[in-house]
C-alpha cells in the first residue's frame, strides 16, 4: 500500500514516543506511534483509498484524508473497529451548522462531545455504566482521543493560535460518551432522531464540561426532579441564555423516576423547556451578547418587562437525553453538558458505516 | 531496529487568492464593511464607520452585519461584497 504522508526514522519505542512531543503530534498525553503496520491495518479494514478526502478541518483547512485519519487513530490507541465511528464524528463536526471554526477558536470553553448509541455502543464494549463521563473503557477514551489529535494535527486546534479558548477543560483530551440502551426506559437517541433502531449513530454537540447534577431521583419526586434539573439548566453563567444546544446524560435512576412517573421523553423535553427560564430583572444584568444579536433574548420577550420569563431551552431539538452512568446512590445523578449557544456547536447526527465482513 | 513514523499533519487546503490590488485613495471609491456585531465592538465600530466616511470620503459603502458574531458571513453577502465595492474593511471584536 502506498501512503503519501513524510516518514522520519527513529531508533526505538521510547524515542518514538519523544519524537512525536518534538514534533508537536500531541496535546501533552504520549501517543502510540503510527507505524506503516498499524496505519495500513486500519485502511484495510476499512476498504477505502488512503487519498480519499472526507473533508477540510478548520481552523487551518486541513484536508483529512482516510491516510490521516488512520494515523491520528493509530496515535490515540483505537481498535480497527472503533475507526469507522471516528470518521462519523467527523463527518458530523464538518456540517455547517457546527461551525468547526468557531468552536475550535472560540474563547468559550466547548469541546466537541462524542455521543454514541445503537448497537455498536455493546458490541465495541463502550463504558456506559459507572463512570460513563469519564474513564474506564478503551472505546470511550480512544475514540474521544483520536478525534481530538484529527482537531489538533489536521485542524490546528492548537491552544494560543488560534484556539482562544480561556479555560478549556479535561474532556479536552478525550469526550465520548454512550448511551445504555439496557437501562433507557425511553426510545434510543438514534431512533429519537430518526435513525433504524438496527443503527449506529455518533452525535457531536460542542459543549463545556459535565456538570453534576444531584436529582434526589430515589427518594422524590418526578415533580421535584424536574425542578432541580431545570434550575442546573437555568443559570446566568451559560452561553444557553442564547439559545443552541445542551446534551443531558441521565443516570439511570432519574430516567426511571420520570419514566414511572409518567413522563415520556419528549414530556420531559417539553417539562424543561417550561421550567429551565429566569425572569429579565435577572438576566438583563448579563451583557455578553449584543442586543442586536438576534439570538438575544429580547427577541423573545418584552425586555421592559421584568418578570417575563426567559427560556434556555428555545426548541426542542435544542435538547440532547440520553441514559448512561452506574445506578449509584438515591441520589439519582445526572450531567448536564452546557453548550455554545446559538453561535454553533449544534448537534449533528450521522449514521456509522462500518464495512462489509 | 529503526521505526519508521507517519507524520499525522494534514496537508492545507489553499483556497486561490485573487491577486492584489493598490488603492492610492479610498476618495470616490466603494468601501464596504463586514462587521461581526461583538458586543465590546459596537461602539468602536459605529466610530470606525464615521471616521472611514468623514476622513476618506468614499463615494459609497455597503455594510454587512453578521448575524451570528461567532459565524462566516452568508456567502453571498461575502460576494456581494467582493463585486460591488473597491476596498473591504473586516471588523473581529471579541
Amino acid at each position: 500500500m502506498q501512503l503519501l504522508s513524510h516518514t522520519f526514522k527513529v531508533p526505538d519505542i521510547a524515542a518514538a514516543v519523544e519524537f512525536c512531543y518534538q514534533q508537536g503530534w500531541t496535546d501533552g498525553l504520549p501517543v502510540v506511534p503510527p507505524t506503516q503496520e498499524a496505519i495500513e491495518r486500519i485502511i484495510d479494514y476499512l476498504g477505502r483509498d488512503p487519498k480519499e478526502v472526507v473533508g477540510i478541518v478548520n481552523p487551518r483547512n486541513g484536508i483529512a484524508t482516510i491516510e490521516k485519519i488512520a494515523i491520528n487513530c493509530v496515535m490515540a490507541g483505537c481498535l480497527v473497529e472503533y475507526v469507522p465511528i471516528v470518521i462519523a464524528a467527523l463527518e458530523a463536526m464538518l456540517e455547517e451548522p457546527f461551525n468547526l471554526n468557531g468552536v475550535q477558536t472560540t474563547t468559550h470553553c466547548c469541546a466537541p462531545l462524542v455521543v454514541v448509541s445503537g448497537p455498536a455502543v455493546k458490541s465495541l464494549g463502550f463504558n456506559t455504566a459507572e463512570g460513563a463521563l469519564g474513564h474506564g473503557s478503551r472505546a470511550n477514551a480512544t475514540i474521544g482521543r483520536a478525534v481530538r489529535l484529527i482537531l489538533w494535527n489536521i485542524g490546528g486546534g492548537l491552544p494560543g493560535e488560534p484556539c482562544k479558548t480561556t479555560h478549556g477543560h479535561p474532556g479536552y483530551y478525550s469526550f465520548c460518551i454512550a448511551e445504555n440502551e439496557d437501562v433507557n426506559p425511553w426510545e434510543p437517541l438514534h431512533v429519537g432522531l430518526g435513525f433504524k433502531a438496527e443503527e449506529t449513530v455518533v452525535t457531536v454537540a460542542a459543549v463545556e464540561s459535565p456538570h453534576s447534577i444531584g436529582t434526589g431521583a430515589g427518594y422524590t419526586s418526578s415533580d421535584d426532579v424536574l425542578f432541580v434539573i431545570a434550575d442546573a439548566i437555568a443559570t446566568l453563567g451559560s452561553n444557553n441564555l442564547s439559545g443552541g444546544d445542551m446534551v443531558l446524560a441521565l443516570g439511570p435512576l432519574a430516567s426511571e423516576n420520570l419514566s414511572k412517573g409518567g413522563y415520556s421523553k419528549q414530556d420531559v423535553v417539553r417539562e424543561l423547556m417550561e421550567r429551565a427560564v429566569r425572569p429579565v430583572r435577572e438576566v438583563k444584568r448579563k451583557h455578553s451578547i449584543a442586543p442586536v444579536s438576534p439570538f438575544h433574548w429580547n427577541k423573545l420577550v418584552d425586555p421592559g418587562d421584568d418578570e417575563a420569563l426567559v427560556p434556555f431551552i428555545r426548541k426542542p431539538e435544542n435538547l440532547v437525553i440520553l441514559t448512561t452512568g452506574g445506578w449509584g446512590s438515591l441520589g439519582g445523578f445526572a450531567g448536564l453538558f452546557p453548550g455554545w449557544g446559538s453561535l454553533g456547536g449544534l448537534n449533528q447526527s450521522k449514521a456509522v458505516h462500518f464495512p462489509k465482513a | 531496529m529503526d521505526i519508521l513514523l507517519f507524520d499525522p499533519v494534514g496537508d492545507i487546503d489553499l483556497p486561490e487568492r485573487a491577486e492584489e490590488k493598490v488603492l492610492d485613495t479610498l476618495k470616490g471609491k466603494v468601501v464596504g464593511y463586514i462587521f461581526n456585531q461583538h458586543n465590546s465592538s459596537l461602539v468602536f465600530w459605529k466610530h470606525l464607520e464615521e471616521n472611514v466616511e468623514s476622513a476618506l470620503e468614499p463615494s459609497s459603502t455597503l455594510k454587512v452585519y453578521k448575524p451570528n458574531t461567532w459565524a462566516p458571513a452568508p456567502k453571498d453577502k461575502i460576494e456581494q461584497v467582493i463585486q460591488e465595492t473597491d476596498f473591504a474593511l473586516v471588523g473581529v471584536g471579541a
